[in-house]
C-alpha cells in the first residue's frame, strides 16, 4: 500500500464509519499507528489566538494589500470572521501567515515549538473552511479534519530528508492542509486522492526562508494551496494516482 | 554593490523596457501568436471548465481576458485559466535545451495584468519577451540536472519568468524585482509525475499566478532570502549542478536571446516524439501504396533516450495520456498520415486499430541519436492473397535528421499562421487568427493592446450581425 493509500485510509477513518472506511486491516493498522497527533480543541483555540496576534504583522498587511476583493476595515479582525474575498484559500493564507508571523515574533524555534511552525498551515486550512457547523459534511468536525491533516503531514515528513535546501515541514504541511481542506469540503475516494496530487505537485518552501518574511508567507501559501487544491479537485481537476510514491513524485524529488 | 539577482533583474527590466533587437522581436511575436492559438483552442476544454467552476465558487470574476472566452476573470483566476489552457494540449512551444514551454505562463501573466496596467504595445511585448527570457536563462543555469531529477521545469522556472514579466508591467525597479524572485523561489511548482493529467498544464497556470503574486508582494514591501540567484541560493536547491554563467549577466548587449531558440510545436504532444512522428507520417503513403496497414508486423524506433523517459506510455487510456506516448504518435502517423488534435482525442487514444499498432512498437533508445532526430523501421508480412511462402515486402525505413519545427528547421511564418488559424477556427473563426497576427505585428508601434484583445474574444451579438 502506498503512502497516498495510507493517507486516504486515515482520512477515511476521520470522516467516520460509513463515510470511507479503511480499505483493509492493513490500512486500519497504519491509521492507528500514525493517528497519534490528537489535535485538541485547546490547540485549535491557541492557533486562533496566535493568528490574531499576527494579524498586524507586515506579512499580513502586505497580503491584505494584494488579496482580491475589498480589504476589511479592521486588519485585526482577519482571523475571526472577515474574509477579504469569497475565496477561503485567501483566508487560509492570511490566517496561516498571521499565526506563523506571531510564532516567529515570539522567538519560538520553528522546529521545536509546540506546533511545528510549518504545520500551522494545516490549522489554517481547517479554520478557513470551518464556517458554521451545519455546513460541514455529516459527522465531520474541524478538529477531526485538522487531526487527519496533521497525521498526513507527519506521514509525509517522515519520508523527506532534511537537506537540499527545501523546507520539509512546509512541503509536508501542504499535503496536510490539502487533506484537512478536502475532508471539510466532503471529498472522498478519487477526489480526495486528486486533492493530494494537486497539493503534492505544488509542495515547496525553502529552508532559507527561516528568519525572513518569506517563512510566514510560505507557511500561509501551503495553506492556500491546500484549500485551493481541494476546491479544484472537487470541481473535477485530475491528478496523478501516486503523487507521493510515484517515480517522479514527491518522495523521489524531495526525499 | 548590487547582488547577482539584482544584476539579472536590471538586465531583464532594461530588455523589457527598451527596444527589442530584431531577432528577439520576431521570436517574441511568433511565440505570442502561437500560444494565443493554443490558449484559444483549449478555452472550451474540460480542464478550463473545472477552473471556471472553481473561480465561480471563489468569487473570481474581474476584468481580465481569457483568450476565447466571453467572460472575464480577476487577474489571479485569469492567469490560472490562461496558463492552463495554453499548455493543456501540449501543442504550445519548446525551448529544446531546457525543455521549457515558456509561452503559456508568460502569456497568462501579461494578459492578466493588462486591465490594471494598460500597457503600450511595446511594453506588453517587451514584458512577454523578458518573461520568457528570464525563465529560459534560469532554466539553462539548472539544466540538465533539474529536469532530469523529475521536476517539470515549465512550472518550476516559469514562476521566475512570470515574476519578471509582472514586475516589468507593474513598473517595479531592479531591487524590488529581486525581492519578487526571492518570494517566487518559495512558490515553485511542478512534478513530472503529473504528466498525462490536468495537473500538468496547471503548473503553467500556477507559475503565472504565483509569479504575479510574488511581484505584488514585493511591491508591497516583502522580501525573502537575499540574492536567490547567487551562490548557495535557490538554484542550488533546484539542481545538483548549476551553471551560473548561463544567467548571462551583463546581457543583453551583443548577446543573443534564448527566446530565439524557442520552437513552435507541430504536433500536440511531447516534443521529443516529434521526429518519430515526422518519420511515421512520411512512411504513411509508402506503406499505403503497397499493402493495407494490417500487414505491419513490427515497428522499431531508434530514438534519443528522452523518448522512453518522457513519452514511454505503452497503452494510453485517454487523450491527455496519449500526449505522453511516443508509440501513440507513431501509430496515428502511420495509420492516418497526420497527427493533429483529432489524433490525440479520447476517441483516437482508445481506437482498437491504434492500440494494435502501438503494441507492435519497440523503442530502441540510443544516446547517439540527437533529440531532434529519429529512425523508424516498419516490417510487414506478405500482402493479402499472396501464395504461401511469398517473400515479405521490404521494410520501410525513414530517417529524420531534424524534426519539423526544430531550431534547424523552424516553422515558416505562413506555417505558423496556418497552425493558429486551425486552432482559432472552431472557437473564434479562422479570420480572428489573421486579426490577432496583424495586431501582434503592430504591437511594436501600438499605443495600447486593444486591437489584439478584440481578436481574442467571441464577437457580441451586435458585432456579429453588423
Amino acid at each position: 500500500m502506498t503512502t497516498t493509500d495510507e493517507i486516504l485510509a486515515l482520512a477515511g477513518a476521520a470522516a467516520g464509519p460509513g463515510v470511507a472506511a479503511p480499505a483493509s486491516a492493513e490500512a486500519a493498522g497504519s491509521v492507528a499507528e500514525v493517528g497519534a497527533a490528537e489535535v485538541t480543541e485547546a490547540e485549535l483555540a491557541a492557533f486562533g489566538a496566535a493568528a490574531a496576534r499576527g494579524a498586524n504583522s507586515d506579512v499580513v498587511r502586505a497580503l491584505l494589500a494584494v488579496s482580491p476583493g475589498p480589504p476589511p476595515a479592521q486588519p485585526d479582525t482577519v482571523p475571526q470572521a472577515t474574509v477579504p474575498s469569497r475565496n477561503p484559500a485567501w483566508t487560509a493564507w492570511l490566517t496561516g501567515a498571521a499565526a506563523a508571523a506571531a510564532a516567529g515574533e515570539a522567538g519560538e524555534n520553528s522546529k521545536t515549538a509546540p506546533v511545528h511552525h510549518a504545520w500551522l498551515a494545516v490549522f489554517a486550512a481547517g479554520l478557513a473552511l470551518s464556517g458554521s457547523p451545519e455546513r460541514l459534511p455529516a459527522g465531520m468536525t474541524v478538529r477531526a479534519a485538522v487531526d487527519a491533516g496533521m497525521s498526513a503531514a507527519a506521514l509525509v515528513e517522515t519520508g523527506l530528508d532534511d537537506w537540499g535546501g527545501w523546507s520539509p515541514g512546509t512541503v509536508a504541511a501542504t499535503i496536510g492542509a490539502g487533506v484537512t481542506a478536502g475532508l471539510l469540503l466532503g471529498l472522498t475516494g478519487p477526489r480526495l486522492r486528486a486533492a493530494i496530487g494537486i497539493c503534492a505537485t505544488q509542495a515547496s518552501g525553502l529552508a532559507a526562508a527561516e528568519g525572513t518574511q518569506a517563512l510566514a508567507l510560505q507557511v500561509g501559501k501551503a495553506a492556500f494551496n491546500g484549500v485551493e487544491a481541494a476546491m479544484l479537485a472537487r470541481a473535477g481537476l485530475t491528478a496523478p494516482a501516486e503523487p507521493l510514491d510515484g517515480r517522479r513524485g514527491l518522495f523521489a524529488l524531495f526525499g | 554593490m548590487p547582488s547577482i539577482t539584482e544584476d539579472f533583474c536590471a538586465a531583464m527590466l532594461r530588455a523589457a523596457r527598451g527596444q527589442l533587437p530584431p531577432p528577439a522581436d520576431r521570436a517574441a511575436r511568433r511565440s505570442l501568436l502561437n500560444v494565443l492559438g493554443t490558449a484559444v483552442s483549449a478555452s472550451g476544454s474540460a480542464a478550463v471548465g473545472v477552473l471556471l467552476t472553481a473561480a465561480d465558487e471563489a468569487g473570481g470574476n474581474g476584468d481580465a481576458t481569457v483568450p476565447g472566452l466571453a467572460r472575464t476573470l480577476d487577474p489571479y483566476w485569469a492567469a490560472l485559466a490562461t496558463g492552463t489552457a495554453a499548455h493543456l494540449d501540449d501543442f504550445d512551444d519548446t525551448h529544446l535545451a531546457t525543455v521549457i514551454h515558456p509561452g503559456a505562463s508568460t502569456l497568462a501573466t501579461v494578459l492578466s495584468l493588462v486591465p490594471e496596467t494598460a500597457p503600450s504595445g511595446p511594453a506588453f511585448l517587451g514584458a512577454f519577451a523578458a518573461g520568457c527570457e528570464a525563465q529560459l536563462r534560469i532554466g539553462c543555469a539548472v539544466s540538465p540536472a533539474h529536469y532530469d531529477h523529475g521536476w517539470h521545469i515549465t512550472g518550476t522556472c516559469g514562476v521566475f519568468g512570470a515574476a519578471v514579466a509582472a514586475a516589468a508591467l507593474l513598473g517595479l525597479d531592479a531591487e524590488t524585482t529581486a525581492r519578487a524572485l526571492s518570494l517566487a523561489a518559495t512558490m515553485t511548482a511542478g512534478h513530472r509525475e503529473a504528466f498525462g493529467t490536468m495537473t500538468k498544464p496547471l503548473h503553467a497556470g500556477k507559475a503565472a499566478a504565483n509569479g504575479v503574486l510574488a511581484a505584488r508582494l514585493a511591491a508591497a514591501g516583502l522580501g525573502g532570502p537575499a540574492d536567490p540567484l547567487g551562490d548557495g541560493g535557490v538554484l542550488e536547491v533546484l539542481a545538483a549542478s548549476v551553471d551560473r554563467d548561463a544567467l548571462g549577466l551583463g546581457w543583453p548587449e551583443g548577446q543573443r536571446w534564448e527566446l530565439e531558440q524557442n520552437t513552435i510545436k507541430t504536433y500536440p504532444c511531447g516534443v521529443v516524439a516529434h521526429p518519430a512522428m515526422d518519420a511515421a507520417i512520411t512512411a504513411h503513403p509508402r506503406l499505403a501504396e503497397l499493402a493495407g496497414q494490417a500487414e505491419i508486423t513490427g515497428i522499431t524506433l531508434r530514438c534519443n533516450p528522452l523518448v522512453p523517459e518522457l513519452m514511454g506510455r505503452e497503452q494510453p487510456r485517454d487523450g491527455l495520456e496519449s500526449r505522453f506516448s511516443a508509440r501513440h504518435g507513431v501509430a496515428v502517423g502511420l495509420l492516418y498520415g497526420r497527427a493533429g488534435l483529432a489524433e490525440f482525442s479520447d476517441a483516437a487514444a482508445t481506437a482498437p486499430e491504434v492500440a494494435r499498432l502501438r503494441s507492435l512498437i519497440t523503442l530502441d533508445a540510443d544516446p547517439d541519436v540527437p533529440r531532434d532526430a529519429a529512425v523508424l523501421r516498419v516490417t510487414r508480412g506478405p500482402a493479402p492473397g499472396s501464395p504461401p511462402g511469398a517473400p515479405e515486402p521490404p521494410p520501410v525505413e525513414v530517417a529524420v535528421e531534424h524534426t519539423r519545427g526544430s531550431a534547424a528547421l523552424p516553422l515558416t511564418d505562413d506555417e505558423l499562421l496556418a497552425k493558429v488559424r486551425a486552432l482559432f477556427g472552431p472557437v473564434l473563426g479562422e479570420a480572428a487568427a489573421d486579426r490577432a497576427r496583424d495586431a501582434i505585428n503592430k504591437l511594436p508601434a501600438a499605443a495600447d493592446t486593444a486591437e489584439l484583445f478584440a481578436a481574442l474574444r467571441p464577437l457580441t451579438e451586435t458585432e456579429r450581425t453588423s
